[in-house]
């Protein structure tokens, strides 16, 4: 049977318990039916009582009791009924009918609940019984008393004397029924009540999951008993803010209040605490002051005295209760005293554990490192054990099996004996038997950590010399030496685990002979440590997520940017694509047709004014090529290309257009040959050239072309720019497998450029040159092409000492690794 | 500029419609044969109203010998036939003033693809002149239509446009265009061109 289900089985248990109860005698069920007061049976009833002597007899001693003084002359049941009222009957005769029931002999109730209802625990016969049956009567009939007492002494409680009478009696009606139902389990609770002294229907709930209240509260139902009474074994106890419409709730506070100067008499017995709180507050309710209550408390040994002679319980007098009374209360202040010790105990551990937390949290700032944590850790360790800690080891995450990251080594921290870190350093975790890396948190927590470090033993049985340990290993053998331990002494070091449910895991390493102090004080540090931990590391991930964060969104932006210039060159590449056939068509139509007055002007003066319009049409429709160009280049298509050759070829190309013959040396690399577009990075570094010869180099103008290899971690960034640009990949026609890049500088020493001219070197149409040159689509054609090859240009220039002009073009791989032909590349080539 | 400085003219070169008779000399057959396929159906033609002679226009009677393998060569008139194709009627007209004027070549002129198409089937160009933006379709699926046809397939097509985007002239080449010529152009430029794909 699972323990969860344990009290829903009580329940069962007592409910079914229940039914097994005798019923109330016909008599009292009619007694009780006819609390309507309606007239009719009330003769029969009359005749009923009279008809059972001894009910007679306790019944009409029990209404000349109640009634002192005026009722000499009740000597029937009829007469008492007329004299006393109905009520008194009833009370009279339930009263007598709920002793005779419940109030059996221990003996016999012992024998029962052998029957097998409380069969899970064997029954000794000789077992000291809690439950004190003529003890628990007692204090019901001391209620009673009280109640009554209650009753007259505050006229504003109106609430009927008799009544309140039956209503004390039977208020812990549901402590008779558990204890029927269940002797053994009702016993164990009552025992750790009068321990404990906390209300008794608290732990009745915890353990059996029912209390008395509820329990009296179905006999009282299937009794039939009146409401009133009901309400009161359902209710009693309960503060009045508790119960703001029961009907009956002043005779409930009557009874609540009688039940709490009962047990201030000390008559009876009644096992567990009170709430002294709903006391004071039906009091000052029900008007009964602290003089009343001394009142009734004065008269209570008395009338108690005669009510328990008059139900046959205990001949005592008046005096021998007193005694009881008084002894009753001495033991109870005894057990009062073992148990405040006990209390002041535990307090002091509390104490000392909240203490260590408060220390260890005012030292614990948010925001703080997992290694500010870990040292607060050794301290706070060390001040509840009284030594620092050896070493700390630390896993930041668990271990994936597939490769070993760097937050899954063990940071391994050796303390000094002030507890102040000493070193620390980051180890590989250790590969445990199946050669997987070890998982300090399942270390930590599990079984491998009990029984003095088994972890420890573990490392200790390894000779760092003979089989390296790797880190962990030499670190801990350093920390061996700096204790000054022995290697036998570490093997028998202690371990402390402390393992977070956010991920990382941690192990203390300790003198055994100084660990924490047993008990809660460890239980709740360590979870504290752990959680100190584990919040630790998630501020460190989250502060290395935002840098990562802020790293990715500063590429975001790069590539947002680049994404805008893609979408506005691609928007003019349309424009210009559109604009160049539709301005293709005229322009064909006037070279056409000066072409055709030219034939006819053949020899005429006026030929030539034809020829003209037939170039600067020619000019216009260069000029659309290549603003087109500049918005959308065309895709890079590699071919492999002698470079000597195809500089030169360029050369001549920039010297016949700018009709400029200034001296160029050219500096060719080792190796002839490379993949390349030739033809559209032709056409950049033609531009180049051009601008060169242009800008009047004092002396020369230098061409050096090398081929260089790409710093790896440059092509990366490049890759990875490009992945976070994902959907923006037509921007980078980078080749990320590229290994090495074709470099041309084109170095003259000419005018140089002016600040403006620098600034704006690659506009379109901007010319620092005067009036009449080339339009200014040179630098921005070049730059366009070198972009579209996944390259730069880049731009030095000082004004008056020259320019140098940085082209660098990335190799189609497969030609780039070519070996460089030693023999005949090389050298450097002067063209004049 | 010779009129015949690349083939000579015969009696054949002129007529529009033959007759049986005449079709059996040019395509070296019998009479009877030509006049057992024109019943056919084979060879397409008509009869000239109110008599039962057979005629048959000259479209009609190389098809019959393109369908037949019959050699074509005494029906060349050595004139090459040209189609320009342009939406643009300044560029026709400069094209009619130019080649037009020229001996060498006989041009027709079509600013629709439509009536390209039409042009194309009746006037049977050696080399179609074909611009790429066209008002109905464009250039492209006038040359893949052109190449779909079996008997055109000694007809030559020279792109000639003004657009300068690398994917279009691409695209253009892919239909089955022979060449490119980019607007403007030099007179000499689209003869030489010409004449190099017609000598091909």
């Amino acid at each position: 049977m699972s323990t969860t289900s344990q009290p829903a089985r009580n329940v069962e248990l007592i409910l079914a318990g229940l039914d097994q109860l005798p019923t109330l005698s016909p008599v009292a069920t009619r007694v009780i039916k006819l609390s309507s007061a309606s007239e009719e049976g009330f003769d029969e009833v009359v005749r009923l009582i009279e008809s059972d002597v001894a009910l007679t007899t306790k019944v009409l001693s029990l209404c000349r009791r109640a009634s002192l003084g005026t009722s000499r002359g009740i000597t029937t049941v009829k007469r008492a009924a007329v004299m006393l009222g109905w009520e008194a009957i009833q009370s009279a005769v339930l009263s007598v009918q709920l002793y005779e029931l419940l109030g059996q002999s221990p003996q016999s109730r012992e024998q029962r609940g052998a029957d097998g209802t409380d069969g899970n625990e064997t029954t000794g016969a000789s077992a000291p019984r809690p439950f004190d049956a003529e003890g628990f009567w007692r204090h019901a009939i001391a209620v009673a008393c009280a109640a009554e007492l209650l009753a007259q002494h505050t006229g504003s409680a109106k609430v009927a004397p008799e009544e309140a009478f039956v209503a004390g009696l039977v208020h812990d009606l549901g402590k008779l029924a558990l204890d029927w139902v269940l002797p053994k389990s009702y016993a164990r609770v009552v025992q750790q009540a009068e321990v404990r002294r906390s209300p008794l229907a608290q732990l009745e709930r915890a353990s059996l999951g029912v209390d008395h209240h509820q329990t009296g509260k179905h006999l009282a139902e299937r009794w039939t008993l009146p409401l009133a009474l009901q309400d009161v074994v359902w209710l009693h106890a309960q503060p009045p803010a508790a119960l703001p419409d029961v009907p009956h709730r002043r005779l409930v506070g009557v009874v609540t209040l009688a039940n709490a100067l009962a047990k201030r008499a000390h008559i009876g017995w009644s096992p567990g605490g009170h709430d002294a709180r709903a006391v004071e507050q039906w009091a000052s309710e029900l008007g009964a002051t602290e003089s009343v209550q001394a009142e009734v408390i004065a008269k209570l040994h008395e009338a108690v005295a005669q009510r328990c002679a008059l139900l046959g319980l205990g001949e005592a007098s008046g005096q021998q209760l007193m005694v009881q009374s008084l002894t009753s209360a001495n033991r109870r202040l005894a057990q009062l005293g073992s148990s405040l010790s006990t209390v002041s105990r535990a307090a002091s551990e509390h104490a000392r554990a909240v203490a260590a937390i408060g220390g260890f949290t005012l030292a614990e700032r948010p925001g703080g490192t997992v290694a500010d944590t870990l040292a607060r850790i050794a301290e706070s360790f060390k001040s509840l054990s009284g030594r620092a800690p050896m070493a700390l080891i630390y896993q930041s995450r668990r271990p994936q099996p597939a490769a070993i990251a760097n937050d899954e080594a063990w940071r391994v921290t050796l303390l000094d004996d002030a507890a102040q870190p000493t070193s620390t350093e980051l180890a590989p975790a250790l590969t445990g038997a199946d050669g997987e890396p070890c998982d300090l948190a399942r270390l930590a927590a599990g079984a491998e950590l009990t029984d003095a470090a088994r972890l420890m033993r573990w490392l200790a049985t390894h000779d760092p010399d003979a089989a390296p340990l790797g880190a962990v290993g030499t670190s801990l053998a350093s920390a061996v030496t700096q204790h000054g331990l022995h290697r036998q002494r570490w093997a028998r070091c202690a371990a402390l685990g402390l393992v977070s449910t956010l991920g990382p895991a941690a192990v203390v390493i300790h003198d055994p002979e100084h660990p924490l102090p047993p008990g809660p004080i460890a239980q709740s540090l360590t979870t504290f440590w752990s959680w100190a931990l584990g919040a630790a590391a998630q501020g460190e991930g989250l502060r290395r997520l935002s840098e990562s964060l802020s790293a990715q969104s500063r590429d975001l932006a790069d590539a947002r940017e680049r994404l805008a210039e893609h979408e506005s060159m691609a928007r003019l590449g349309e424009f210009t694509s559109g604009a160049a056939h539709e301005l293709n068509n005229p322009l064909t139509v006037i070279s056409g047709r000066a072409q055709v007055l030219a034939e006819r002007l053949k020899g005429h003066k006026h030929e030539d004014d034809a020829r003209a319009i037939v170039r600067a049409a020619d000019t216009m429709t260069d000029l659309i090529t290549q603003l087109h160009m500049v918005a959308a280049p065309p895709r890079a298509q590699a071919q492999s290309t002698d470079i000597g050759a195809w500089c030169e070829g360029l050369l001549n190309e920039a010297q016949r257009r700018t009709g400029l013959h200034s001296p160029v040396k050219l500096d060719l690399p080792e190796q002839p040959e490379a993949m390349l577009d030739r033809v559209a990075v032709g056409k950049a570094l033609v531009e180049l050239l051009c601008n060169a010869l242009q800008a009047s180099p004092k002396t020369q103008t230098l061409v050096r072309v090398q081929i260089q290899q790409i710093d790896p971690a440059l092509t990366q960034a490049r890759a990875d720019r490009a992945d976070a640009a994902d959907g923006a990949d037509a921007l980078d026609h980078t080749l990320p497998t590229a290994t090495h890049a074709l470099l041309i500088d084109v170095t003259d020493d000419g005018r140089g450029m002016s600040e403006r001219a620098r600034k704006h070197a690659f506009d379109p149409f901007f010319s620092d040159l005067p009036a009449g040159r080339r339009a200014g689509l040179g630098l921005p054609l070049a730059r366009r092409i070198a972009q579209q090859c996944g390259g730069t240009l880049e731009l030095e220039s000082t004004t008056g000492r020259g320019t140098r002009a940085r082209l660098i073009i990335p190799l189609t791989p497969q030609n780039a690794s070519l070996a460089p032909h030693g023999q005949s590349g090389g050298g450097n080539r002067a063209a004049a | 500029m010779s009129a015949t400085a690349n083939g000579s003219k015969n009696k054949w070169s002129d007529k529009k419609i033959f007759t049986t008779g005449e079709a059996a000399e040019i395509c070296k057959v019998s009479q009877q044969t030509i006049i057992r396929c024109f019943d056919a159906g084979r060879l397409g033609g008509f009869r000239v109203p109110g008599s039962k002679f057979r005629r048959i226009p000259r479209a009609e009677l190389i098809r019959f010998m393109q369908d037949n393998d019959i050699p074509t060569e005494l029906l060349d008139t050595g004139v090459r036939r040209v189609l320009a194709v342009d939406d643009d009627n300044a560029i026709l007209e400069l094209l009619q003033d130019t080649i037009g004027r020229d001996a060498r070549f006989e041009l027709r002129v079509a600013s629709t693809g439509f009536d390209a198409g039409l042009a194309i089937e009746q006037f049977r160009p050696h080399i179609v002149l074909l611009d790429y933006m066209l008002p109905d379709i464009n250039g492209n699926q006038v040359c893949r239509r052109l190449r779909e046809n079996p008997e055109l397939r000694g007809t030559k097509v020279l792109v000639v446009s003004g657009v300068i985007k690398q994917e279009d002239v691409q695209v253009l080449m892919e239909s089955g265009a022979d060449d490119f010529l980019k607007k403007p152009f030099s007179i000499p430029q689209l003869t030489e061109k010409v004449f190099a794909l017609l000598n091909a």
